[in-house]
């Protein structure tokens, strides 16, 4: 799918929308996306020169073992990406919101991010699939990949430029910022133990601690629904109080459930796990 | 528009001639690739100077069809006689369906030879035979329709099987209530007045006569409707696949109706005896309208067996958690457990399988995020047949690798379920019946069993 000429070919509409499925092997070329929900998962997919604005997707729009190169994306909000074994170079983001954004060996070389917000960002761990690794060779040139692999790296900024980046929640093990320039960040909330960089942006010392961030959202969100006079509540305090950071995210449901939370209570709580899940990596 | 020449195995015979047009569609209806001379045939690619695909199918073959076996070669090597249209199976039973009708059709002419020499419908000789060479032309024409049928998803043949009176109708009722019960009785009785109601009138009776001659046969087409969802639903379980199931109601259905219609007009003194090659007659058009209405052959499913192996294996694990046979390190998955847990406690196993469907999406998104399961969707929407009650049907886990933008070419489709000892316990539902309308390829339950 290519434009004719230098005029981008706008193959938006609402099928779009509606189509499901995983779309292999496609090339686009100057193409322009937009005003649309994206559904189908892209697969082994070429995109050169793409522009992509105002689009929305639950899931893998993102898919797998796919290529951009000089694409740009305004305005594009994502939940519950992974991006196994995707490479973007020389592209463009801005306003992006990348919600819960679980990405594994995936590479931006050359990007640039306007005002990009990541909450709940948790790299997946280095595989070093051997399958992989030849189903990558197959495709395209991933010049990174045996970098990524020595270091241990899943996600890799390479010579990318970040302008006021919003990170929220995140987890940045497994993450390496090479070469990159990071210019007025707000960091929220973030761990940074496992990151890597020649000239860490990030303060070494201190960061925030994501599991402490839950506990507090977590006992926001009781006593919001159900009230400081609540079982839950309760229940939560004294767990609290026992466990602190990665052991009370580990141990608390199982506390509350098995010490017998009302049911009238138990619903409520349920809503609140869901909803902190997206929240939180 | 444009002509090529091609020799058997899809090669230009004169390059020159991909120049002249723009059109790539060639050999069999698959896209040719000027840059990588390869054919695209859905599934799979094709190399026509070698005469073989150049990956192995994911389609491993059966054993009762040798050929099948063997993972690259090209329509079993056999290229003028058969095609291959998706680069899974080819096209043989083109010609079962073909020779079906082929005698169907021959004996509709010696019919209509005998009414037209001033015989009437139901006192036509039963004894007189099927031409052989009438059979085979029949045949020829009817396996080229109903290749065109199944490469364009049962269009023709639908329409040939149209062409029936009798039982006909039930194919198209079906397609229309999406209902087996309901097409089967109302089939049979649609088959049974216009059986009927013709027979009336090509006996030389009024239209008022033929009219009530019409109703007796409704009613007893009605029965015969009723039992022939019966012999369906029967085969469904000794089976357990539906899509013969569908062919036999449809079949028996037709069958039983024109039967009952000819018993009663014996009883009534307007007929000798059953016509037998009538009563074949109308339950084969209705197996003809019924699956001309499924869109052709019925595909199976092609789902790599290690993306099967995964899907399984995420189940047990899954299954495992829940009974904490296995821990897990990860806060959310123990979340997810520990909330099952708690609805299963609380004899809830509605909410207890909603929840254990998230875990094992959760762990299909940490199978994809290692580059397995690629050519997986989770909870793919699926376009119903206008007439169910949803727009779409959403099973768990839908396989596809299209390269339409525009379509989703789906190779199998997985469902969790809780277990049941009949394997096609989920067949006939709602949701699975959709699927199969539309796609061709009924789901696959991924059972589970949980407990404290």
């Amino acid at each position: 799918m290519r434009a004719r000429g230098d005029e981008p070919l706008d193959i938006s509409d609402d099928r779009w929308g509606e189509t499901t499925g995983v779309l292999r092997g496609l090339l686009f070329e100057n193409v322009i996306l937009k005003d649309t929900k994206v559904r189908p998962t892209f697969v082994e997919c070429q995109f050169h020169g793409c522009q992509f604005s105002n689009v929305g997707s639950a899931g893998r729009f993102w898919g797998a073992l796919n290529l951009w190169t000089d694409c740009s994306f305004s305005g594009v909000e994502i939940s519950a990406a992974i991006s196994p074994q995707n490479r973007f170079q020389g592209c463009v983001f801005s306003d992006v919101y990348l919600k819960r954004y679980e990405p594994s060996e995936t590479a931006f070389v050359s990007c640039e991010f306007d005002r990009l917000k990541i909450e709940a960002l948790r790299a997946k761990p280095n595989m070093r699939n051997r399958n992989i690794r030849r189903r990558i060779r197959d495709a395209w040139e991933f010049p990174e990949i045996d970098l990524m692999d020595d270091q241990g790296v899943s996600v890799l900024f390479d010579r990318c430029r970040f302008e006021s980046p919003e990170f929220r929640n995140c987890r940045f093990a497994h993450v390496r910022f090479s070469r990159s320039r990071v210019e007025s960040p707000q960091v929220v909330d973030s761990e940074f133990s496992g990151a890597s960089s020649e000239s860490p942006w990030w303060d070494e010392t201190g960061g925030g601690d994501v599991d402490e961030a839950y506990k507090n959202a977590l006992i926001e969100a009781v006593e919001g629904e159900l009230g400081r006079d609540s079982w839950t509540f309760g229940k939560l305090q004294e767990c609290g109080a026992q466990y602190r950071g990665r052991d009370f995210r580990m141990k608390w449901s199982g506390m509350v459930i098995d010490a017998g939370i009302p049911d009238a209570e138990y619903d409520a709580l349920e809503r609140i796990i869901d909803r902190l899940r997206d929240r939180f990596a | 528009m444009c002509l090529v020449a091609q020799d058997p195995w899809g090669n230009f015979r004169f390059p020159e001639e991909l120049e002249q047009s723009k059109n790539r569609f060639a050999f069999t209806g698959h896209f040719f690739d000027t840059e990588t001379d390869l054919y695209y045939a859905k599934a799979r690619h094709y190399q026509p100077e070698l005469g073989r695909f150049i990956t192995a199918d994911s389609f491993l073959g059966e054993f009762d069809d040798p050929p099948s076996l063997h993972r690259y070669t090209y329509a079993h090597n056999r290229p003028t006689y058969y095609v291959d249209p998706d680069g899974h199976a080819v096209i043989t039973t083109a010609l079962i369906v073909g020779a079906l009708v082929g005698v169907i059709f021959a004996e509709g002419k010696v019919i209509h030879e005998e009414i037209t020499a001033g015989k009437e419908l139901f006192t036509l000789d039963p004894n007189k035979g099927v031409s052989g060479g009438e059979a085979l032309k029949f045949g020829a024409v009817a396996g080229a329709a109903t290749t065109a049928a199944i490469l364009t998803g049962g269009a023709t043949l639908s329409a040939t099987g149209a062409l029936g009176i009798g039982g006909a109708t039930i194919g198209t009722t079906g397609a229309t209530t999406g209902s087996a019960l309901i097409s089967s009785v109302v089939g049979g009785a649609a088959g049974g007045y216009t059986g009927g109601l013709l027979g009336g009138v090509a006996a030389g009776q009024g239209l008022a006569e033929a009219h009530e001659q019409g109703k007796i046969g409704m009613l007893g087409g009605a029965v015969a409707g009723l039992a022939g969802y019966g012999a369906g639903a029967f085969t469904a379980r000794l089976l357990g696949q539906g899509a013969v199931a569908s062919g036999v109601s449809a079949f028996a259905g037709g069958a039983g109706g024109d039967y009952a219609l000819q018993q009663t007009s014996v009883a009534f003194g307007m007929q000798e005896e059953v016509n037998w090659w009538q009563v074949g007659l109308s339950g084969a058009v209705a197996f003809g309208a019924n699956y001309g209405s499924r869109g052709g052959l019925r595909r199976a499913a092609v789902v790599s067996r290690e993306d099967a192996a995964i899907l399984k294996s995420i189940r047990r694990h899954s299954e495992r958690l829940v009974r904490r046979r296995a821990m897990s390190n990860n806060p959310d998955v123990i979340d997810q457990v520990n909330m099952i847990r708690h609805r299963l406690h609380q004899g809830r196993r509605g909410p207890a399988g909603s929840r254990f469907h998230s875990l094992a999406f959760h762990f299909v998104e940490e199978a994809q995020s290692r580059g397995f399961l690629s050519s997986l969707s989770r909870e793919p929407r699926v376009m119903a047949p206008f007439w169910s009650a949803a727009k779409y049907r959403k099973p768990d886990f839908g396989f596809s690798m299209s390269r339409d933008a525009s379509a989703a070419d789906w190779h199998g489709f997985y469902d969790i379920k809780p277990f049941r000892p009949d394997p096609s316990a989920f067949n006939l539902t709602p949701q699975f019946r959709d699927i199969t309308r539309s796609t061709g390829i009924t789901p696959i339950p991924l059972y589970y069993r949980i407990g404290l």
